[in-house]
């Protein structure tokens, strides 16, 4: 049985004696939360978009150097060959000029003294509907064929994020593991600087007969107090940033989910993990 | 209850607090120890509690050995005893009620009982009025008075007082040794250590030590 009245004593002590230290205790923890809350975000965001499919439907192939009638026959065929494509049209290099000063107008200086021959031809590949999920993949292969300069396709923010999910996942890893070290500091030192301020007491309890359990419980209690309640103040503080990112920037609307319930479950348990973690070593100590 | 054999200690500095000292307390005695100060009386009593080993022979208190049992079990006896420390041992940042109540806490002993004992107890040493006052701010006696009532409030099976009545006047030393007293007539085992002759005639037994040897039992 939890002895409550003297871990109610205890959290009330520490309340009114360091008050500061209880803050600022509370504060770094609500900033890790937050930090720790969008690195999950962001790593669930990235797998999210990592499972939806690529949503190209064509891509331009650029061909390297000046390619012969025939050449250009032969590639049109070696790209037929390849499977989920509908059809290949081919844009010389004044065509792709003349839709260059279309896109970005004839008077705009990136165009406006360009030449034709400057520019490479191109193969203007339309994916099939029903293998665009396989647009990246597509893109790999014709970008292996000899006589290619370059592949593109408009891949979409999603796609971009799908095609960084390792890059993402890998830096929020290495971002939550400095941020849950920062947050095991900080539980360690609380920890410590609370037991060296109840040096005295806890000699005389001993005496008295006291085990670690009933010694050491008001400092689990308040390590775990203050993790969570800095997990759950920081979760809330970056559900208010994912949603004023996605009401101030409309492309993000259709991309970015709210930051939901899981997301919040997986940072409280991580903080309260990682606080049991820091109170058993400041402990052990 | 309480067997001690052939204990003696010796300090690092070479002083011998007690030599050779044997003797035995049965359940529900109240045996008084005296001497003048530097007898091995406070010595004595830690080799009970565990506080400190023999340098030789053996302590046993209920069947427990306590220089050799492990920290649990330790702590367990000691929970089994209350200990009237002679420099009190209170948490100074703490009330009167939460010295005395922390015991009962540890017992894990509920709310309302807690309230209830400590308040009686508290009433018994003439406290409860100062009950929430911090034991910083009592006076020497009432400090003395606290420590007691530590020591009895969760009724434990034996209670070890070291100079109980050291920094009291006439009347308050009768009320705290009437406790002691009323205790010792609950079947509590009670071992009280006094440099004074005042008082130690009421317990059934009464050993003289000096020099950390028996004199007279």
């Amino acid at each position: 049985m939890f002895p409550i009245p003297y871990i109610a004593r205890h959290l009330k002590r520490a309340l009114t004696l360091r008050p500061l230290s209880v803050f600022l205790t509370l504060l770094a923890c609500s900033l890790a939360g937050t930090l720790l809350a969008l690195s999950v975000y962001a790593v669930d965001l990235a797998r999210t978009a990592s499972l939806v499919p690529v949503s190209a439907s064509s891509m331009m192939v650029y061909i390297k150097g000046r390619p012969t009638t025939e050449a250009i026959e032969r590639l049109r065929q070696d790209l037929a060959s390849l499977p989920g494509i509908e059809r290949i049209i081919f844009i010389p290099r004044a065509e792709g000029l003349k839709r260059m000063r279309h896109w970005l107008g004839a008077d705009n200086p990136l165009v406006a003294d360009l030449e034709a021959d400057e520019l490479p031809d191109a193969f203007e590949v339309r994916l099939d509907p029903n293998h665009m999920d396989q647009a990246q993949t597509l893109a790999v292969r014709i970008g292996h064929l000899a006589a290619i300069e370059d592949v593109r396709y408009n891949q979409g923010l999603m796609g971009h994020l799908a095609g960084s999910y390792r890059g993402i996942m890998t830096t929020g890893i290495i971002f939550a593991a400095g941020l849950i070290l920062c947050l095991g500091l900080i539980v360690f030192l609380t920890v410590r600087v609370s037991l060296e301020g109840r040096r005295d007491e806890i000699e005389i309890l001993t005496l008295l007969g006291a085990d670690r359990l009933f010694l050491y419980t008001p400092h689990v209690m308040e390590a775990l107090g203050l993790c969570i309640a800095g997990a759950v103040l920081g979760c809330l503080l970056a559900g208010y940033l994912v949603e004023a990112l996605r009401a101030h920037i409309s492309i993000l609307q259709g991309v970015m989910g709210a930051f939901n319930l899981w997301q919040a479950a997986v940072v409280i348990v991580l903080c309260m993990l990682l606080s049991l973690t820091g109170v058993g070593l400041a402990l052990r100590r | 209850m309480i067997a001690i054999e052939n204990a003696a200690k010796v300090y690092d500095g070479g002083v011998t607090a007690l030599s050779g000292v044997s003797l035995r307390i049965e359940k529900g005695e109240c045996c008084c120890i005296q001497g003048p100060s530097g007898a091995g009386k406070t010595t004595l009593l830690n080799l009970i509690y565990g506080l400190e080993r023999p340098t030789s022979g053996s302590v046993e208190v209920a069947g427990i050995n306590p220089a050799r049992a492990s920290h649990a079990t330790l702590q367990g006896l000691r929970r089994h005893m209350g200990f009237a420390f002679q420099d009190f041992k209170l948490v100074e940042g703490w009330s009167a009620y939460e010295n005395a109540a922390v015991v009962l806490e540890m017992a894990g002993k509920p709310r309302s009982y807690v309230r209830s004992r400590v308040w009686k107890v508290l009433e018994w040493v003439g406290l409860q009025h100062r009950m929430y006052e911090r034991a910083a701010d009592l006076s020497g006696g009432e400090r003395q008075r606290l420590a007691l009532a530590r020591a009895v409030v969760h009724t434990p099976e034996i209670i070890l007082a070291d100079e109980p009545v050291a920094s009291m006047d006439q009347m308050s030393a009768q009320v705290v040794m009437n406790l002691i007293f009323r205790m010792h007539k609950r079947g509590m085992t009670v071992i009280i250590a006094s440099h004074g002759k005042d008082f130690l005639n009421e317990g059934t037994s009464l050993i003289r030590l000096n020099h950390g040897m028996i004199e007279d039992a």
